[in-house]
C-alpha cells in the first residue's frame, strides 16, 4: 500500500506494528520480510518515487576532513536510496573481518562471519547476483578463457565479486512493496525527531515532515532506522528531548567512527609475456577477481584487509581520482559524470588488443578497510538547518597512518609475489614508495560506503548498538544500515547491509514471537 | 619509447658482444651480464636502472666500488670458472632465492630484489 504523505491531513497519527525509516536496500528488504505477516508495517520515505531537487536537499551538509564527496549527493533521498545509483559490486567480508585485531585499533565485532553467512545466500538472491558460489575455483573450472595469476594462494588469494546489473531497489521491488496490503509505504515522510519515553528506554514515535508543510506522527511498536551512517546518526543526535545527547549517545559514540573504503591507485604491474587477464578484469560473466592478502600475512604484517584490481595501465593512467570528478551538489550531474568517464574506454578490439604494452601492463588500484577513527564522524552543524528546520549533518572524514601502511604492505607483497613467479615487477606509485609520507594523499577517493556511525558492540562504552543491532538501553530502537559495522571490512557492503537486515529481521521475528508467547 | 629503445641496444650489445669480442678481456663480458638485472630491465629504460642503482648506492655507500659489488654478486661461484653463461644463470638464481627468501627492496619505487639492485648499482657505475 502507497500513501503519499503531503496529501494526508496535517497532524495525521500512523500507527502501526514496526515502523521502518528509510526506504532503501536496507529497508525495502526489512519491509519484505514482513510481507503476508498479520503485522502492520509503516515503511517511511524522504522522497517520492521519482528524483526530488526538495527532497534532496534535505541530505546537504558539509564535508570538514578529508576531501570527501558532497553529502548532498553521495546518497540519494527517494524510493530505492542508494541502490538508484550504485555500480553493484558485491562481495562477502572474511572472517578476519570480524575478529579483535590487536594491532587495529577499535577492531572486533561481537558476532562472527559465522552469524551473518546464513544470509549471505537470500542477499545474493535479492541483489540478482547469479550463481551463489564465491571460491576462485568454481570460476576458473567452469570457464578455461580465465586465467589466474600463479601466484602462491597462502599469501595472495584470489577474492571474487560479483555484479549485480546493478539491481534498482527502487524500480525491482516497488510494485511488490506497494501491493503487499500490510506494507504502508509513505512517501515524503522525511523522518525529522524521533520521540522516547522520559526514562529513555523506548521509543514512542517518530514525527515527519515534508515540503507540503504537513507533519504527521508515527507510532508503533518497534522501530527499525534503515537510513545510511550519515542519516543515521543525524537522527539519533538531533532527537535529544529526552536525552540531551542524543538518542544512544550517553558515551558520545553517535557519529563517530565514521568509515569508507579508501580507494586508489597504487601502483603498475609490469608483465614479461602478454598474459590476458579476463579473470580480473571487469566482466561480461558478471565475476571477477581481485588480489586480496591471506588473513595470516594481515596478522604478521600488523596491516588491515585490502584487495587490489588490475586495470590495463593505459586506461588506468587516464583515470582520475573520483573524490576529484564527483564534486556536484546534485546527484544527476554526477551521474553523467559516471557515464562520461566509465565509457572512457572507447577502443574498438584492435585498439584494445595492440594498445597495451607488448608486455602487458596494468595499473593497480587499491580498495582498503580503514582503521575506526572515533576522529573521523558525523556531526551536526551549530549553524545549517535543512528546509524542515533540522540541523545539517556535516562529514569530518579521517584516515590513519594504519591505512597508508596497509596500501604499501599489499602493493609490496603483491610486488615480491610477482617477482617470485617470475612473471614480471611490480612499481608503486611515488607517494606510496616514499616512507616519509605517512598518510594516504588528499586524493584518496572513497566508494561512497558510509559506515560505522552506529558501530557495533557488547559494551555500550564502546557501540552504540547491540549484536542484535538493538540500540543499547532502549528497548524497541534497532538500526539496520553499514552504520552498525564495527569495521568495514576490504569489501563494498551492500551484499552485508542486506544480509544484516535480513538477520535482525529474523531476530525480530523471535523476538515478537517470544513476546506474544509471555 | 625509451624502454622500447633500450631494450634494442641491450639486445643488439648482447648479439654483438660474444661475436665482435669473442675471446677478448672475458671479465668486460660477465660485466654485461652482471649489470643486466635482466627482467627489470624489460620494463626500465638504463636512465631508470642507473637511478635504481644510484638509489641503492646512497643506502650502501660501503658497496660504491664495482670489482666489491661484482665479487658481492658473483660470490659462490669460483673465479676460474666464471663465464657469461653461468654468471648469468648464477645471478637468476640469486635473484629467485631472494624472492624466496623475502630479500626484497623498493627502490625508486620499484619492488626488487637485493641482488637485481646490486646489479643496477653496478650498472650506474660502468655504464657510459
Amino acid at each position: 500500500m502507497h500513501i503519499d504523505a503531503r496529501q494526508l491531513e496535517n497532524n495525521t497519527i500512523i500507527e502501526g506494528d514496526i515502523c521502518i525509516i528509510g526506504a532503501g536496500a536496507a529497508g525495502i528488504t526489512s519491509a519484505l520480510q514482513w510481507k503476508n505477516t498479520p503485522y502492520k508495517i509503516i515503511l517511511l520515505e524522504g522522497g517520492g518515487f521519482e528524483y526530488d531537487d526538495k527532497a534532496q536537499d534535505l541530505l546537504g551538509g558539509k564535508t570538514i576532513g578529508h576531501p570527501y564527496y558532497p553529502n548532498r549527493s553521495s546518497r540519494l533521498n527517494y524510493f530505492g536510496g542508494a541502490t538508484m545509483h550504485w555500480g553493484g559490486m558485491c562481495s562477502v567480508f572474511d572472517d578476519i573481518d570480524f575478529e579483535k585485531r590487536d594491532w587495529v585499533a577499535n577492531s572486533g565485532w561481537p558476532i562472527q562471519l559465522k552469524d551473518i553467512k546464513p544470509f549471505y545466500p537470500q542477499a545474493h538472491e535479492i541483489l540478482d547476483l547469479g550463481v551463489y558460489e564465491w571460491g576462485a575455483e568454481y570460476f576458473l573450472k567452469n570457464d578455461s578463457s580465465l586465467k589466474p595469476l600463479p601466484l602462491d594462494e597462502k599469501i595472495i588469494w584470489n577474492k571474487m565479486w560479483h555484479f549485480s546489473p546493478p539491481t534498482r531497489f527502487g524500480t525491482k521491488y516497488r510494485k511488490e512493496i506497494t501491493e503487499a496490503a500490510n506494507i504502508h509505504l509513505y512517501t515524503y515522510a522525511h523522518a525529522t525527531e524521533i520521540t522516547a519515553t522520559e526514562n529513555v528506554n523506548a521509543i514512542t514515535q517518530v514525527t515527519v515532515k515534508n515540503h507540503a508543510g504537513k507533519t504527521h506522527t508515527v507510532k508503533a511498536k518497534y522501530f527499525v532506522m534503515a537510513s545510511c551512517a550519515i542519516q543515521n546518526s543525524r537522527q539519533l543526535l538531533v532527537s535529544n528531548k529526552q536525552a540531551p545527547k542524543g538518542l544512544g549517545n550517553d558515551n558520545d559514540l553517535v557519529g563517530r567512527y565514521f568509515m569508507e573504503h579508501p580507494e586508489i591507485q597504487s601502483g603498475e604491474l609490469w608483465l614479461n609475456e602478454v598474459t590476458p587477464l579476463k579473470f580480473y578484469e571487469q566482466p561480461k560473466n558478471k565475476v571477477r577477481a581481485e588480489l586480496a592478502m591471506a588473513p595470516d600475512v594481515q596478522r604478521n604484517l600488523k596491516i588491515l584487509n585490502a584487495t587490489v584490481s588490475l586495470m590495463p595501465l593505459q586506461l588506468s593512467k587516464k583515470a582520475m581520482p573520483s573524490v576529484t570528478i564527483y564534486q556536484e551538489q546534485d546527484p544527476r550531474k554526477s551521474m553523467d559524470t559516471f557515464i562520461k568517464y566509465s565509457s572512457l574506454d572507447k577502443r574498438n578490439f584492435l585498439q584494445r588488443t595492440f594498445s597495451k604494452s607488448i608486455f602487458g601492463s596494468y595499473g593497480l588500484f587499491t580498495r582498503t578497510e580503514q582503521e575506526p577513527n572515533p576522529n573521523s564522524r558525523v556531526v551536526l552543524s551549530a549553524t545549517e538547518k535543512d528546509e524542515l528546520g533540522v540541523p545539517r549533518a556535516d562529514l569530518n572524514w579521517q584516515l590513519s597512518h594504519l591505512d597508508k601502511k596497509t596500501v604499501f604492505e599489499l602493493n609490496k607483497l603483491i610486488g615480491q609475489e610477482v617477482g617470485r613467479a617470475g612473471i614480471g615487477r611490480v612499481k608503486l606509485k611515488d607517494w606510496l614508495a616514499d616512507d616519509s609520507v605517512k598518510d594516504l594523499p588528499e586524493y584518496t577517493s572513497g566508494g561512497w560506503h558510509h559506515m560505522g556511525t552506529t558501530r557495533m558492540s557488547d559494551d555500550p562504552k564502546t557501540g552504540v548498538v547491540d549484536a542484535d543491532c538493538k540500540v543499547h538501553g532502549i528497548d524497541n530502537l534497532f538500526i539496520a544500515s553499514s552504520s552498525c559495522f564495527t569495521t568495514g571490512g576490504a569489501v563494498n557492503p551492500t551484499l552485508t547491509v542486506v544480509a544484516i537486515s535480513l538477520r535482525l529481521a529474523a531476530h525480530l521475528k523471535e523476538k515478537i514471537k517470544g513476546s506474544e508467547k509471555a | 619509447m625509451k624502454r622500447k629503445k633500450f631494450i634494442a641496444i641491450a639486445a643488439a650489445t648482447a648479439a654483438a658482444v660474444p661475436l665482435g669480442y669473442y675471446g677478448y678481456q672475458k671479465s668486460k663480458k660477465v660485466y654485461n651480464q652482471v649489470n643486466f638485472p635482466a627482467m627489470l630491465a624489460q620494463f626500465c629504460s638504463a636512465e631508470e636502472l642507473k637511478g635504481i642503482g644510484s638509489a641503492y648506492l646512497q643506502t650502501v655507500p660501503d658497496e660504491r666500488d664495482a670489482e666489491k659489488l661484482k665479487s658481492l654478486l658473483l660470490a659462490g661461484i669460483s673465479a676460474q670458472k666464471i663465464t657469461s653463461s653461468n654468471a648469468n644463470e648464477h645471478l637468476n638464481k640469486k635473484t629467485e632465492e631472494d624472492f624466496l627468501k623475502e630479500n626484497v627492496k623498493v627502490l625508486n619505487q620499484w619492488v626488487i630484489t637485493h641482488t637485481e639492485a646490486r646489479q643496477c648499482a653496478l650498472f650506474s657505475l660502468t655504464y657510459k
